[in-house]
């Protein structure tokens, strides 16, 4: 698919970016700081006007409030539609394959999310929203996850961690073909477990008990985290924001679980020392995170950091004290804890925006 | 665009190509084994809940070890004594004893015997127990003779009539010797299965448990199916049918008929 020069979401923030410049120099002759001619305020508005319908036009962008809301409808509609008919496939052929012969099962399954997959590209380039080409690409995906795990059914196969490098790869390919965040989530959640399911493997673990180790997805993450740093994503809206807090989560998660569980570690240290470690390396990483986002402008880093760093110290503050502390006390202690971090992030904000004033 | 579509076409065509080539080379390559089972090894999938909406038939294999002495009433363990030089063998190389959270599963080649040796000993063992808490009753009779006699007598009819005899003979790395060593016995079964080592601090032993089989359900095709229509999941009935089924060179199962019998 041939991309855009920007994406839908770059096109919408300059629509929003017009209406708050038309809006602010409306206040500012109101209040008399400044004066333009007509001549130059009906140059601007004609130019402004023939962009707005020229983004209109291109991106299918909310050029008012109210469409914005509307769009807004659309989405979460787009989203429980695409969820709910790939659920549907799977009953679907559930009621009815016993009925089915072998080789009317085997056709069924490997031509339907194949007819899917050509309807979703044939949408992607007739619509300019892509709604229903994303709904079709997400069905698609379910029938080739259904395809591959109902033959195995159907011949009695063995199981395969290879399944979901497969299933990665397409949910890649359709995330980018139609440009849905959603087939992303798909294909980082496929790929990442696929990678631990390998590193599990070359460390003597069935592939199947790859989630007994959280280690094992701290190199996947890894490699999530850093996609948007090697590719670039400039016509996709918002897949940088899904790779990095994707990454953020599957290495947070894994070290949260190793801070309060340090038995399901490889180390071979005593359990103590182990969640102990993790303890040191989910605030200082989450601190670390925290200031990077703010470092480089990415705010789901530093949110995602945030939420981290929050819930590295709520764990920690409940294992110290919850047995032991009267529940108002703890409780107080925690109301407390929240109010430093409001002081701290109001410096924090006061400096950056002392910074942004220079 | 005509890239995505190539790319595509390509994952959904090939990766389709590479199972049903996997498929046809564990059904022309060498049959394995080739064994016909009834409803005691083979189950019904259940009916209920989200299972009704299911229209098709998945048995599930029943297969069972030889009783340990000390548990007379435990029926299908899934643990077998080991050494510690045999699950070495086995590959448990990382095997640690003070930690059974972390001791790792792997999948082993596991034979079973059919209806054979194992089966007639554990028949005959259901008849000694039986026999002997008759005798008791007869000689003593009370409350607790007369239990011991109607469940011995129980377990005995289900020994006869319903139980699985398909039992799990061994576990091994390597599929030829475990194969070689069988060689002299019929109705063997070698397939895959996942276990895990354990140790047990309190007698100081070792076991090897038998997680599950790598193909636990044997898909009905519906050329086959007629003969469980009307039929249920059911415990306690002696068997209504019988499946002829061949393992192929990848230890993949598959039917090849299903037979009614009439009770």
């Amino acid at each position: 698919m041939k991309k855009q020069p920007f994406s839908q979401s770059d096109a919408q923030n300059r629509v929003d970016q017009i209406h708050t410049f038309q809006k602010e120099i409306l206040e500012l002759e109101n209040e008399g700081v400044l004066v333009i001619s007509p001549e130059d305020t009906s140059k601007v508005q004609s130019y402004h006007s023939q962009l707005l319908q020229r983004l209109s036009a291109t991106y299918d962008v909310d050029t008012s409030v109210g469409s914005k809301q509307l769009t807004l409808g659309m989405k979460i509609a787009s989203l429980f539609g695409a969820l709910a008919m790939a659920v549907s496939i799977f009953f679907l052929f559930y009621q009815f394959w016993g009925y089915l012969n072998t080789s009317i099962q085997v056709g069924t399954l490997i031509i339907a999310p194949i007819l899917l997959f050509l309807l979703s590209l044939y949408l992607t380039q007739k619509e300019k929203s892509a709604y229903f080409s994303k709904i079709a690409a997400l069905v698609s995906l379910s029938c080739f996850v259904l395809n591959l795990s109902m033959l195995g059914q159907i011949f009695n196969i063995t199981m395969s961690s290879n399944a979901f490098i497969v299933w990665a790869a397409f949910s890649f390919l359709l995330a980018y073909a139609c440009n849905a965040r959603l087939l992303l989530f798909f294909g980082i959640v496929s790929m990442s477990s696929f990678i631990a399911m390998k590193f599990g493997s070359w460390s003597g673990m069935y592939w199947i008990s790859f989630g007994e180790r959280p280690e094992n997805f701290f190199m996947p993450s890894l490699i999530i985290f850093m996609v948007p740093q090697l590719i670039n994503h400039k016509g996709f809206s918002g897949f940088e924001k899904i790779y990095r807090v994707m990454g953020m989560i599957m290495i947070f998660l894994p070290i949260l679980i190793l801070s309060n569980w340090g038995r399901a570690s490889y180390l071979n240290w005593s359990i103590d020392l182990i969640e102990g470690v993790y303890q040191f390396i989910g605030f200082t990483l989450s601190v670390s995170a925290i200031w990077w986002g703010i470092k480089r402008h990415w705010g789901e880093v530093t949110n995602t950091g945030n939420v981290f760093f929050l819930l590295f110290l709520y764990t920690k503050l409940f294992d110290w004290w919850w047995e032991w502390m009267p529940k108002y006390i703890f409780f107080f202690i925690l109301g407390l804890s929240a109010l430093l971090a409001l002081i701290v992030f109001k410096r924090i904000r006061l400096t950056n925006l002392s910074e942004g004033f220079k | 665009m005509r890239k995505y579509l190539s790319i595509g076409l390509f994952i959904l065509i090939g990766t389709n190509l590479v199972v049903l080539s996997g498929v046809v080379f564990n059904r022309m390559g060498e049959v394995t084994a080739h064994i016909t089972l009834t409803e005691r090894e083979l189950s019904l999938p259940y009916s209920n809940g989200i299972d009704k909406e299911n229209s098709g038939i998945l048995l599930s294999v029943n297969w069972r070890t030889v009783m340990r002495k000390d548990e007379p009433y435990f029926y299908n363990s899934r643990e077998v004594k080991i050494t510690k030089g045999e699950l070495l063998e086995l590959g448990f190389d990382k095997f640690e004893e003070n930690n059974n959270f972390k001791q790792q599963s792997r999948e082993l080649y596991w034979a079973f015997e059919f209806d054979g040796e194992l089966y007639a000993a554990e028949l005959e063992k259901a008849v000694l127990q039986y026999q002997t808490a008759f005798a008791s009753y007869e000689a003593k009779p009370s409350d607790t003779t007369k239990r011991n006699k109607e469940d011995y007598s129980a377990k005995l009819k289900r020994e006869q009539t319903t139980n699985s005899r398909l039992f799990f003979i061994k576990a091994s790395a390597d599929y030829k010797s475990l194969a070689a060593q069988l060689s002299d016995k019929k109705n063997i079964l070698i397939v895959k299965g996942l276990t895990k080592p354990y140790y047990k601090s309190e007698n100081k032993s070792y076991s090897l448990l038998l997680k599950h089989l790598s193909v636990s359900n044997i898909m009905v095709p519906v050329a086959h199916s007629e003969v469980f229509i009307g039929l249920h999941r059911e415990y306690k009935s002696t068997p209504r049918y019988t499946a002829e089924i061949k393992w192929g060179s990848g230890l993949e199962p598959w039917i090849i008929s299903t037979k009614r019998i009439d009770n």
